[in-house]
């Protein structure tokens, strides 16, 4: 069991999502940055399907009350556990009665905004509609359906991985291996949407010729953009259709709204392009007050990308387990 | 070598502007710093120094990937288990792990080289001299 010492905001208990509801009106929810998640649990040589915590706001402080084998992955940050240091995407392990501590980077070189803490049996909160991940609007699902408050105690699954000895091993961070920058600004691939061409012309060249900047307006539901107006040749009223993370929406004041992972799963304004998805977890990683570019790819592109994603998390899967053979001394020499 | 013998040698050095001199023999490592004039005699054994291998091949990082401050110096003092370096193999990073507590007196490896099995990373100094 781990225990909450902070009194933080906006720390959820999230898995990789809820699928397969959205029918329902319920949307997706899940790690904003899902491959930092997904690191985390395959560097605790588990099921990628176990829950974490996400952390955007710091400090962040808990108590371990038991022993406990973890990792920090997700943004840069400094973290101690007792006096000790801890170091991003490396695995780590903490004795019982131990505190971590998380808080801001001093200085990032990668700019990013959530750390994902991932320990081994993962937090075992009860599954609703197949899934551990807090629904905010809804209030169920995480830990009590809302975000964790201090003095939480969060149970901890059983790992099978304890009784073997710890692998102090990490991973490079994929924005490091898989950097994706124009001009140092982050570059985020789209696929038009179904209005596109509702748009002016100019509307249109600046969607991809412009920076657009993440205001504070933004959140786990969507991301506010600012930059030029965007309008459409005529005034568009549509209604309210399926919408997904990803979904580029411009409402009347001409101002983006990407929908991100809490979006609701409906809306009616008109939607001029998409996120791929393999590029979601890099947008939910860039921090308010950052800019991004948009630049269009093809669907043929965008499974290209998904299949990129995948060959990173294998190659980890594989490097991982490589390590735990060559502990076990099982080596031919 | 004796002390008094590098003490002579200390007070030679004392009017020059050689800043190091580093005496290694088979019983350990005589080291005079002179500093404008002031110098600092000290010696490890050969018994307290501990030579750190690499236990794989790899690109050896001395700074992790996301930082820009190497994770520990030359001069530093490290706690027995503390990451004193990174080794990569594709995406993995294998720590590299003091084995005792101590002071890193040598880094011979440069930063991002690739190393071999066996490879002598660090060169510390064990904290349990009596000196």
């Amino acid at each position: 069991m781990i225990e909450i010492l902070s009194s933080s905001s906006l720390v959820t208990v999230q898995d990789l999502g809820r699928f397969g509801a959205l029918g329902l009106g319920v949307s997706h929810s899940g790690a904003m940055d899902r491959l930092a998640l997904m690191a985390g649990q395959i560097l605790l040589e588990q099921s990628d399907q176990l829950a974490g915590i996400e952390i955007p706001i710091f400090p962040f402080k808990i108590k371990f009350h038991q022993p406990c084998r973890f990792v920090l992955t997700g943004a840069d940050h400094q973290a101690r556990l007792g006096d000790e240091m801890v170091w991003p995407w490396m695995v780590a392990e903490a004795g019982t009665g131990q505190v971590l501590t998380i808080e801001r980077a001093e200085s990032a070189r990668w700019p990013a905004s959530r750390v994902y803490l991932c320990v081994a049996g993962g937090i075992d909160v009860p599954l609703a509609l197949g899934s551990r991940s807090t629904q905010l609007r809804g209030q169920f699902g995480g830990f009590c359906g809302r975000i964790l408050q201090k003095g939480d105690q969060l149970p901890i699954g059983i790992s099978t991985a304890m009784a073997k000895t710890v692998l102090k091993v990490g991973v490079v961070p994929p924005a490091l291996s898989m950097p994706r920058l124009r001009e140092g600004v982050v570059l985020i691939r789209v696929m038009r949407a179904a209005e596109y061409e509702a748009f002016t012309q100019a509307s249109r060249e600046a969607l991809w010729a412009s920076p657009w900047k993440i205001t504070s307006q933004s959140d786990r539901y969507g991301y506010r953009l600012s930059g030029p107006t965007i309008s459409p040749e005529h005034p568009l009223e549509l209604r309210s259709h399926g919408i997904v993370p990803g979904v580029i929406q411009v409402p009347h004041g001409g101002q983006p709204i990407i929908q991100m992972r809490d979006a609701q799963p409906s809306g009616g304004y008109p939607k001029i392009a998409t996120v791929i998805e393999a590029d979601l977890w890099r947008l939910g990683q860039a921090p308010i007050g950052s800019s991004v570019y948009f630049v269009e790819v093809t669907w043929q592109e965008a499974v290209e990308a998904l299949d990129e994603i995948e060959s990173w998390l294998e190659e980890v899967r594989r490097m991982i387990a490589l390590a735990r053979f060559d502990s076990n001394g099982d080596v031919p020499s | 070598m004796t002390r008094a013998q590098m003490e002579e040698i200390a007070l030679q050095l004392a009017g020059t502007d050689i800043a190091r001199l580093d005496l290694s023999g088979p019983e350990g490592q005589w080291l005079i710093v002179n500093e404008a004039g002031q110098t600092r005699i000290s010696f490890v054994s050969a018994q307290d120094r501990v030579t750190v291998k690499a236990p794989r091949a790899g690109l050896l990082l001395t700074t992790h990937p996301l930082r820009s401050t190497p994770l520990v110096r030359s001069g530093d003092s490290v706690k027995k288990g503390q990451v004193i370096a990174l080794l990569q193999a594709g995406s993995l990073l294998q720590s590299i792990i003091a084995p005792c507590a101590g002071t890193v007196l040598s880094m011979p490896v440069p930063e991002g080289a690739l190393v071999g099995y066996g490879t002598a990373l660090f060169e510390l100094q064990a904290e349990t001299s009596g000196r």
